[in-house]
């Protein structure tokens, strides 16, 4: 799948900005930070998802009709997403203004946030994991990924202590979704044969194009990216999403969030690796009646 | 959504025109509004095609809307080549046209040298040529196909492709011949289709296996230019089998004919004839010669017969003679042919089953041009078709030929489930007219200036000796040179060989690119200047197009053409036909919008210029225009009394068909019937046709002969005889010393095969190189087409697998190919499912930077290409010292395929394929970015 | 809603022959020139005149070679795409406006382009790449069976089929109910066993393909007894003999 910058950086940041609304939420209801902190991270939390919202809107080649986007939430995780987002984001705002005005006594509306924003992930990660087309994503790991990564990104800034265990599971998840991949690339039930309706597999190539030139389905959804392309970001993505991180959460003391920012940031730039990849390395089952072997 | 749909598309009056994106000429309905077309599709009632069209077709908006369309005439402002042009009036255009051509025409007739190209109105520019008295005159024919029209008319009175089709409905094997794409393309389509449906076989004998060959139930991945060896060896297992139609080749073919083979006799190798010149055979009964057209008589077909001293012996015989020999077994041909012995053996077999034990029949009487009544038409079901597989090739003649008597012999020609004609044809090379050469001053032509020639009598030369005609047609190079030389026509020009021409007047060819042998050659013949008088060699071209193409360029004065939705076109019988083997059919154009340019129809330009040059035939008494239009021409003009350009609603009460006074409503009596008109053949006539008493009488009734012309079958061409007996021409008519090897070698009156690579050459040159038509691009114009260009933008060279192995290719490579005389670099690209020592290449798709009205930058300028460049009219020097013209010995068809190769990989980090030529400088506006 | 309904009653689609389908391209041009003629809107085209042209197809024709595993020899075929009218429509139901939506009444997979707002997420459901997004407009393209043909009444009865069925010159593809058993479709569908496209899929295609016939061969080693081997002289009275008893 064609990697768009738009549409990683909108998973990337809302979802950082949804884990940041859960985290906020839930520290609320327990009590662990104080209500400034509600107020600062609720804003972040709620820019961040904003942002990566209208930078989803980006990819809308027909943005007027956005607003259609809602109707569907029965069927659609798409509208489903767009449903939950506006609602974890009303919600957020709600609890906002009261702990604005000082009632910080019910915590309530701040964990249903949270539990919204959680869903709002799960949502977005299942428009790709419900995809039969795109059988690398078509797992359970990309709804845990997901929502892993929201948590374990957001609980940098906010509860470093927890993402050191947070970034551990991240890794481990991170390396199954990798030979998953791998497998179901490798064991793909999808190949050149059943695409053209062959029972039984056989040698068969492409000589001629259909269009010696790009088209819409070759510019979105024929990515081609190197073995040895792909080794180095993984192990790039490994490296500043999870080791630097917890270097340096061994190494230097979280007394403040400007820390954790940074460290936030760098991970966030190994998660955006990893997002890359997440959509360079998808092979999409149109892709093989375009292959040439 | 609404359930019941109004669209504009459904809502229009539809135009019902003809089609003019291949020569197929298929029926479509044009959907008009405001003077815009919204729409095409194809007319379901129209014999052609049946309401299918093909990528080509279906796309012609955007061929009338063409960004590269010229919008008026235009006059050179700069040099050759250059692509700097003024604008100009009509009136001045014609004036300086008719200052040009008026003394030519008073002076030295022949120093016009007009030639149309791809033209589909060839009974009028030859008439107009006629009467403006150059010999110089043909269309494209002589690069395209002439071998396979030729051979076919001497063989059998017509050819595949246009003049005659498989039984598309009752066919059970179908062998198919060097075909990718052909003239009639949408019928094949049809018919394999149905084929197929019905459980018949295809064969398919091509060295690429695409398209239709990709379709068949076998493939014979044959190396180029072999098919006639293959052909043979088929023969010859037939006749060892002895699996022929005996009764076909004694009543139907010249097999009984009896050939003189006295060597020192002066009718030695020609056909045995009573005083008035009918050929005489010897009766099986009763062992005397008769006529071969007696009514009494069963011709022998394999008894000798002596007169004194001169021995005969029956065509029968000869054939066997040359045939059963075992040069032609399978197991000798195989190797040469890249075709296992058990295949051609196989195939044969197969061929054999077909005809013989699954014969069909239809219950119905006819009788036969000796005047015996038969009660059936019996059918043998194998049917044959070629193309520019076997004649693109300098053997091209004799395999076609080949082809034929192998039809022949399994008596499978015009009868049901085999090959049938398509009226007007059958009509044999006797009922054709001779080529005409006899010009001078101020007046027309003698004749027709293209013919079929029945001996050396016929050929090209002047009373002095010196060749008649500017290409060398009907010269001894290529003495059946029936459709003319169009490829040699810029080199004589430039050379000034047999003579220097004045002015050179093209119509609808892209000489400056694709259809030129060596195009950088050919650029540089049309730029030369005399060094002493600063002069073109060439001192001066006249061009209609109607779009800005490589060649507009090049020439002097440009009288841009409409498109074909602007204007008036007959689909003559009097020319190339349409029709079905059981239907007569001609058709129409007819402008269904108005021009939005100051363009004008060239056929109209034509009659105009006629005008004002006062030629016979285009004037009254009174000196004032005859015709007042071309589309008044196609109503009004009679070839002969009675018969016209289109055969239907003649008469006065617009009912008679062939034959009828002219009739001012004819056109529309066609646009109301749908853009053509079509009779059907009575059953009794529709198999036959050449020996069928009732098919000759309706076929003349129809003014298609003026006489009956009932004809047998020519296994043996006595013509070819003819030629190679020279010894009692005068002395300056004589062939000369090395062209007489030749002729004896290569115009064998039987068919024979020769290589055309010589071994020496193979080694450095190993791989053949050929091309093909792409189903969605008509050679040069498809390009201009934004639609077909996002199909085929750009093309790349297939190589087989071997060829891929052996040089490590891989995706994404680059090539250097280099032929005897240049070298291209071109991207490559694996198919395995071809013959492993060939390449081949999408024909046309390279185009010059500048023209079409695209971007200067596309693909099809930095990455397509052309095998042209690699292709040279001559061929490199020969041990015998004389360069050997690129074409076949017989008919002077330019021998594309003939192209022998070595290839290399090279490192090309440009991605530019070469050679690059500079862009050109376009007059007219590149076409839009976004079409929404 | 973008659920799916169940399509009881008639369920449209087209019988595509891989066997005698030559690549011409037809349908796809013909296809084109529909949907972009006349009062429909133009599938657009960028850079229609300059390099790297993109523009908007609902059918495209491939070309493929197959081994023959037998003879070693490489058998090409051709093989036109375009949407299959899923029974199960994943493109349908991950659509979040509601514009792609499937008809009740005979199965159509269609898009309601007032409402697209060009997300191009049902473009990537479909496995088979049979929705293009159309770059200036904006909306999802797809092919609709040539709805405005076949439904509509101002042409004649036999032209209410696909412009790219009436278009195909070798009949490769036909159009019809394959709900319906004794329709043309479902029967040679039947008979010649029809296949679905990428059936691990669970989209059910409604449109099925006909795969290549298996190749004929003719091939015969050569039999000394078949052949008469017969000299130019024994061939001669042979055929003598023949005639005289013709
Ligand atoms: N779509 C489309 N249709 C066209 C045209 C077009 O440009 N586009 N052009 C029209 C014109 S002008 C013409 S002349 C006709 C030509 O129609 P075709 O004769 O079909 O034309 P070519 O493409 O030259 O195809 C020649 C075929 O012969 C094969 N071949 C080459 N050498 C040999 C050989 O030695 N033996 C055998 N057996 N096969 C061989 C090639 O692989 C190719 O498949 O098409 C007409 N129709
Ligand atoms: N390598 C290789 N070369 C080949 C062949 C091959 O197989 N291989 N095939 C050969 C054969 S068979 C042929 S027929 C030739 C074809 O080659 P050409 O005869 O050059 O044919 P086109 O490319 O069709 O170009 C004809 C010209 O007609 C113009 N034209 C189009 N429509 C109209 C119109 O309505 N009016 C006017 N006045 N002009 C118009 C076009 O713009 C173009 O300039 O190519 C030959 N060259
Ligand atoms: S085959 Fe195609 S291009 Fe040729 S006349 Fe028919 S529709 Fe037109
Ligand atoms: S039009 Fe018919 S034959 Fe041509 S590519 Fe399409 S399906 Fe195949
Ligand atoms: S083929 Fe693709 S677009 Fe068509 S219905 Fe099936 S999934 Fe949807
Ligand atoms: S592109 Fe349009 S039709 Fe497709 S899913 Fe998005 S809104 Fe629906
Ligand atoms: S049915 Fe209509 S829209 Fe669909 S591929 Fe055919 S022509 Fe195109
Ligand atoms: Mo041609």
């Amino acid at each position: 799948m064609h990697p768009a910058p738009s549409i990683i950086l909108f998973t990337i940041l809302s979802g950082f900005g949804f884990g940041v609304i859960a985290w906020v939420g839930f520290l609320q209801y327990f009590s662990l930070i104080s209500s400034l902190e509600v107020i600062a991270f609720s804003i972040l939390g709620g820019f961040l998802a904003v942002i990566g919202l209208i930078s989803s809107t980006f990819h809308l080649a027909n943005k007027i009709n956005a607003i259609k986007s809602f109707s569907q939430w029965r069927s659609s995780w798409l509208s489903r997403e767009a449903v939950a987002s506006i609602v974890s984001l009303l919600l957020v705002f709600i609890n906002l203004i009261i702990v604005y005005f000082g009632k910080n006594t019910v915590p309530l509306i701040g964990i249903i946030a949270s539990l919204f924003s959680i869903v709002t992930v799960f949502t977005t990660s299942m428009i790709y994991a419900q995809l039969r087309s795109v059988p690398s994503w078509n797992t359970l790991l990309t709804p845990f990924i997901f929502i892993l990564a929201a948590l374990v990104g957001a609980a940098i800034l906010l509860r470093p202590d927890y993402a050191l265990y947070g970034l551990a599971v991240l890794l481990v998840i991170q390396f199954l979704f990798w030979l998953y991949r791998d497998q179901t690339e490798k064991n793909m039930k999808t190949n050149i044969s059943t695409a053209l309706g062959f029972t039984e597999e056989s040698s068969i190539r492409s000589f001629d194009k259909a269009h010696t030139n790009q088209n819409y389905l070759l510019n979105e959804m024929v990515y081609k990216i190197g073995r040895k392309h792909s080794r180095r970001l993984r192990y790039l993505s490994v490296l500043f999403s999870i080791f630097i991180p917890v270097s340096i959460m061994l190494l230097v003391r979280f007394d403040t969030y400007v820390v954790g920012a940074i460290v936030s940031v760098i991970h966030l730039l190994g998660m955006y690796f990893s997002r890359w990849l997440f959509f360079a390395e998808a092979r999409h089952a149109v892709s093989f009646y375009y292959d040439r072997s | 959504m609404n359930k019941n749909f109004k669209t504009e598309k459904t809502h229009q009056l539809v135009a019902k025109t003809t089609c003019y994106m291949c020569a197929c000429r298929c029926g479509i309905d044009v959907h008009v509004k405001n003077n815009e077309v919204i729409h095409i599709e194809g007319n379901r009632d129209h014999p052609v095609n049946k309401g299918v069209l093909c990528a080509k077709g279906s796309s012609g908006i955007f061929q009338h809307k063409a960004a590269s369309r010229l919008q008026k005439p235009l006059l050179r402002d700069g040099e050759r080549g250059e692509g700097k042009f003024k604008e100009i009036s009509w009136d001045k255009a014609l004036e300086i046209a008719v200052k040009w051509l008026k003394p030519i025409r008073k002076k030295y007739p022949e120093k016009l040298v007009f030639f149309t190209g791809r033209d589909q109105s060839q009974s009028f520019t030859g008439w107009w040529a006629q009467q403006f008295g150059t010999p110089n005159y043909a269309a494209h024919g002589g690069f395209c196909s002439v071998n396979m029209a030729a051979a076919g008319i001497y063989t059998i009175g017509g050819s595949f492709w246009e003049f005659g089709t498989p039984d598309w409905d009752q066919t059970k094997l179908l062998v198919i011949l060097g075909v990718a794409e052909d003239h009639d393309s949408n019928p094949i389509k049809i018919g394999l289709g149905k084929l197929k449906n019905r459980g018949g076989k295809i064969v398919a004998v091509n060295p690429v296996r695409t398209g239709y060959n990709a379709i068949a139930d076998q493939w014979l991945g044959i190396k180029p230019g072999t098919d006639g060896l293959l052909i043979l060896s088929l023969v010859h297992v037939l006749l060892n089998r002895k699996k022929i139609d005996l009764e076909y080749l004694q009543l139907f073919t010249n097999a009984p004919f009896l050939v003189c083979v006295s060597e020192d006799s002066e009718d030695n190798g020609l056909f045995l004839r009573d005083k008035d010149g009918v050929p005489l055979v010897v009766d099986q009964k009763t062992s005397k010669l008769k006529q071969f057209t007696d009514k009494t008589v069963v011709p022998a077909l394999t008894k000798p017969y002596k007169i004194g001293k001169k021995s005969y012996t029956s065509v029968f015989s000869l054939m066997i003679e040359k045939y059963l020999d075992e040069r032609y077994s399978p197991s000798n041909v195989a190797d040469e042919c890249g075709i296992p012995a058990a295949t051609i053996n196989g195939l044969a077999d197969q061929i054999a089953d077909v005809a013989f034990n699954q014969s069909i029949a239809i219950n119905q009487s006819w009788t036969d041009f000796r005047g015996k009544k038969r009660d059936r038409f019996v059918g043998r079901p194998v049917s044959f078709h070629a193309m520019r597989g076997i004649s693109a090739h300098s053997n091209g003649f004799q395999t076609c030929r080949a082809i034929h008597v192998l039809q022949i012999i399994l008596g499978t020609v015009d009868v049901p489930g085999g090959f049938r004609f398509k009226p007007p044809y059958p009509k044999p090379s006797s009922a054709h007219p001779k080529p005409h050469f006899n010009f001078g001053k101020d007046r027309p032509l003698d004749g027709p200036h293209l013919g079929y020639i029945a001996g050396p009598e016929d050929l090209g030369y002047r009373e002095d000796g010196s060749i008649a005609r500017i290409d060398k047609a009907y010269t001894w190079e290529n003495p059946m040179s029936a459709h003319g030389l169009m490829h040699t026509v810029i080199s004589n020009c430039y050379n000034g060989d047999p003579y220097k021409i004045d002015t050179l007047f093209m119509y609808m060819a892209n000489m400056a690119w694709n259809s030129s042998m060596n195009t950088e050659e050919t650029i540089k013949k049309l730029t030369e200047k005399n060094s002493d008088t600063g002069e073109y060699i060439i001192p001066r071209i006249i061009y209609s197009d109607s779009y800005y193409s490589e060649t507009v360029a090049y020439a002097d004065l440009i009288l841009p053409d409409t498109t074909y939705l602007e204007r008036h076109d007959c689909i003559s019988l009097l020319d190339r036909p349409i029709g079905e083997p059981d239907m007569v059919c001609d058709a129409i154009r007819w402008p269904v919008v108005q021009p939005d340019r100051d363009v004008r129809g060239f056929q109209d330009v034509l009659l105009d210029l006629g005008v004002k040059l006062q030629l016979p035939g285009m004037i009254k008494e009174n000196k004032e225009a005859l015709y007042e239009s071309y589309a008044d021409y196609i109503q009004q003009h009679e070839r002969r009394p009675g018969v016209g350009p289109l055969a239907g609603f003649r008469g006065k009460n617009q009912s008679s068909s062939g034959r009828g006074a002219p009739n001012n409503n004819q056109i529309e009596c066609y646009k109301e019937n749908g853009g053509f008109w079509s009779e059907e053949i009575p059953l009794e006539s529709q198999y036959y046709k050449p020996w069928n008493k009732s098919y000759q009488k309706w076929a003349v009734k129809m003014g298609l002969y003026d006489s009956e012309q009932p004809f047998v079958f020519q296994i043996y061409l006595e013509p070819l005889a003819k030629l190679q007996t020279t010894r009692n021409l005068p002395k300056h008519l004589k062939p000369g010393k090395e062209l007489e090897k030749r002729i004896f070698e290569k115009m064998d009156p039987l068919p024979i095969w020769w290589s055309n690579s010589d071994p020496e050459r193979a080694k450095s040159f190993p791989y053949h190189a050929i091309t093909q038509r792409p189903a969605a691009m008509y050679h040069s114009w498809g390009s201009q087409n934004i639609w077909l260009r996002q199909i085929h933008g750009s093309n790349k060279l297939f190589v087989s697998e071997d060829i891929w192995a052996k040089h490590s290719f891989m995706d994404g490579d680059w090539a250097k190919v280099t032929s005897e005389t240049s070298s291209i670099t071109v991207p490559v690209a694996l198919m395995r499912g071809q013959n492993k020592d060939t390449i081949w290449t999408w024909n046309a798709i390279g185009k010059r930077s500048g023209t079409w009205g695209l971007a200067n930058d596309v693909d099809e300028s930095k990455k397509g290409f052309l095998l042209n460049h690699l292709i040279t009219d001559l061929l490199p020097e020969k041990s015998d010292g004389y360069r050997w013209s690129n074409s076949d010995p017989i008919t002077g068809q330019a021998a594309w395929y003939d192209l022998i190769v070595k290839i290399e990989k090279v490192d090309n980090k440009k991605k530019l394929s070469l050679p690059q030529f500079p862009t050109i400088y376009s007059p007219i506006a590149t076409g839009k970015k976004v079409i929404k | 809603m973008t659920n799916l309904p169940k399509c009881e009653n008639k369920k449209l689609g087209l019988l595509i022959d891989l066997d005698i389908c030559v690549g011409c391209h037809a349908c796809v041009v013909s296809c084109k020139e529909w949907n972009s003629s006349g009062d429909t809107k133009q599938l657009s085209d960028i850079n229609a005149h300059q390099k790297e042209p993109i523009g908007t197809f609902l059918n495209h024709v491939h070309s493929f070679e197959k081994e023959n595993k037998e003879n070693n020899e490489s058998e090409p075929f051709y093989f036109p795409k375009s949407c299959l009218h899923c029974e199960d429509a994943p493109c349908v139901t991950v659509c979040p406006t509601g514009a792609s939506y499937k008809r009740p009444e005979d199965g159509i997979v269609l898009v309601n382009e007032e409402d697209c707002m060009g997300c191009g997420l049902c473009a990537w459901a479909c496995p088979y790449g049979a929705r293009e997004l159309d770059l200036l407009s904006g909306v999802m393209k797809k092919c609709t069976l040539c709805v405005d043909r076949i439904d509509n009444h101002d042409l004649p009865e036999e032209d209410r089929v696909p412009a790219c069925v009436k278009s195909c010159p070798t009949g490769a593809r036909s159009f019809g109910d394959f709900n319906d058993p004794n329709s043309k479709v479902s029967k040679i569908a039947k008979e010649r066993e029809g296949v679905d496209l990428m059936p691990e899929m669970k989209t059910k295609p409604v449109n099925k393909y006909l795969l290549p016939r298996i190749k004929s061969n003719f091939d015969k080693e050569f039999n000394e007894e078949e052949n008469s081997d017969l000299n130019v002289s024994g061939f001669l009275s042979w055929v003598d003999k023949a005639l005289d008893k013709l």
